[in-house]
């Protein structure tokens, strides 16, 4: 049990692999500041990172015998990414009735593509299927409240007076800056 | 209730700091002093090369900010430390503050972001601090003002017979395998407190009364402090684990060791970066109070209210935002 507790706590805050290694950066600019629209997006990317982590789970499990998928797997891994992403956003888009544009899918794969590659990978290190969706469930949640907290913010930022050439992608990238200071005191957990 | 403005809440902010100051003067001499007046000069410096840049005029209002920033700065930071490493500190907390906007409502509490910057960039110069008056031997008990001068600005080594851990570092790193109570019984900073821990208490005590006075003149209000005080007690009362090896370490380690009461009354009750109701203040303060000992226990650092802040102001504006509606929902 403390295990779990440990592992889920390490999930959403420690494991920020988003800030640190400045792999969803991109994500964070194009976060807008509609609440319902970036919500809703949150959840998507956390049934993604679940699902996809699951079924790479899998396919690493069946595979375990076999050298040359253990090569592949960062390749099959964001192929299942891919089908999950465009499975999820499909059914999000009827099910929510939003208008995503071709740019917006294209972003979000090229991001979630990154970003969830990254937590996946990870999940697979745990041999059990639980922990590891455990794991990813928990990832998605905490990538979701800084999506959400993030976007609260850049609303904020907007009201601000800020600088003329700072305006826009210079101050999100800075805030983004300042925050990872305040996420580097959460290594070592 | 009477109303006071933005200008002279600064000013009472700095009046509820000047016992604690004089703590710390008393505790580690000169350094605080140096300290001090190389960070007020850096900030005010900075400040005005900004807004002349910026083609404004500076206002008293910013020259008190800076100020504040630049002792919240010295303070954290360790005495005797190198000159430069102030200047970082100032330098990124100045920037931090005018990047939003010169006069803006910041969303980040700029002191703070310098010295993490700070921490992150030189941990070995920020953990070094230097024993507090009782620990020392009487040969280098007085440290007169040019010895301090030369060690500040020559970037000589600090004598070891000055320098020791502090009461959280001497807990988290001499920690293997023993008991609470004989981690107490071998290290001197806390078998010879009177309550707490050595020199520290002190400290620690006199920022408390800061903080009261500041409560009861209505300056700052008793939501955050309370919430963030509250939630580092339940924590550590919750993993103290009766003393044993694996302890969280006792509520009076965490109440008085590190800069918890420095951070509780005076960094998070700044009012441009933390909620503005009530009911968000306290989730604020019981967020930062556990990050807190979050990292202070499980962490790679052995205090954590920088982190903590700036994780804490991340999260302001979706708090503000519920806190509204829900607000809005009742009216």
């Amino acid at each position: 049990m403390y295990e779990i507790i440990l592992i889920a706590l390490a999930a959403a805050i420690a494991n920020y692999v988003i800030f640190v290694d400045l792999l969803g950066l991109s994500f964070f600019i194009s976060a807008t500041s509609n609440f319902r629209r970036i919500t809703i997006l949150a959840a998507a990317t956390t049934i993604v990172l679940m699902l996809s982590s699951i079924f790479i789970l899998i396919v690493k499990m069946l595979t375990a015998n076999h050298a040359v998928f253990n090569l592949l797997l960062p390749m099959i891994s964001m192929l299942i990414i891919f089908i999950m992403t465009i499975f999820v956003l499909k059914l999000f888009k009827n099910l929510f009735s939003l208008e995503f544009s071709s740019h917006n899918i294209a972003l979000s794969l090229i991001v979630l593509n990154s970003g969830i590659l990254h937590i996946s990978i990870r999940s697979t290190n745990y041999e059990n299927l639980f922990e590891a969706t455990l794991f990813s469930l928990i990832g998605g949640i905490g990538f979701s409240l800084s999506l959400i907290c993030f976007s609260a913010l850049k609303e904020n930022i907007n009201q601000l007076p800020v600088p003329e050439v700072l305006r826009g992608n210079p101050i999100t990238m800075i805030t983004i800056g300042i925050v990872s200071l305040g996420f580097m005191g959460l290594i070592g957990l | 209730m009477r109303h006071i403005g933005n200008k002279s809440k600064i000013n009472y902010v700095l009046l509820a700091l000047s016992p604690a100051i004089l703590m710390l003067i008393y505790q580690f001499g000169w350094s605080v002093l140096v300290n001090l007046s190389i960070a007020i000069t850096s900030t005010l410096c900075l400040e005005l090369i900004i807004v002349t840049l910026a083609k404004q005029k500076i206002k008293s209002l910013q020259i008190s900010s800076s100020t504040l920033i630049g002792i919240y700065i010295a303070i954290a930071l360790p005495p005797l430390v190198s000159w430069w490493v102030i200047i970082y500190a100032t330098l990124i907390a100045i920037t931090a503050k005018n990047v939003f906007g010169i006069d803006a409502k910041n969303p980040f509490n700029s002191s703070m972001v310098g010295y993490a910057a700070t921490l992150i960039s030189f941990p070995n110069k920020i953990s070094t601090w230097i024993l507090p008056r009782s620990l020392r031997n009487n040969e280098t008990e007085f440290l007169n003002l040019h010895e301090t001068l030369s060690l500040t600005f020559n970037n000589v080594e600090i004598p070891d017979s000055l320098t020791g851990a502090t009461a959280l570092e001497v807990f988290k790193y001499s920690n293997d395998g023993l008991m609470l109570e004989q981690i107490y019984q071998n290290n001197k900073i806390f078998s010879d407190a009177s309550f707490a821990i050595v020199g520290w208490e002190w400290i620690s005590i006199s920022f408390l009364i800061g903080g009261l006075f500041l409560i009861i003149i209505r300056v700052i209000t008793w939501h955050s402090p309370t919430a963030m005080i509250g939630s580092i007690c339940f924590l550590s009362l919750l993993f103290f684990d009766n003393g044993s090896s694996s302890s969280g370490g006792s509520a009076m380690l965490h109440l008085f060791g590190g800069a918890t009461m420095l951070g509780a009354f005076f960094i998070i009750t700044d009012p441009a970066s933390s909620p503005e109701t009530g009911k968000g203040k306290i989730i604020f303060g019981s967020i930062i109070g556990v990050l807190v000992y979050i990292i202070r226990v499980w962490g790679g650092y052995p205090d954590a209210l920088a982190f903590a802040v700036i994780l804490g102001n991340f999260a302001t504006p979706l708090i503000n935002k519920f806190t509204f509606q829900t607000h809005e929902s009742k009216a």
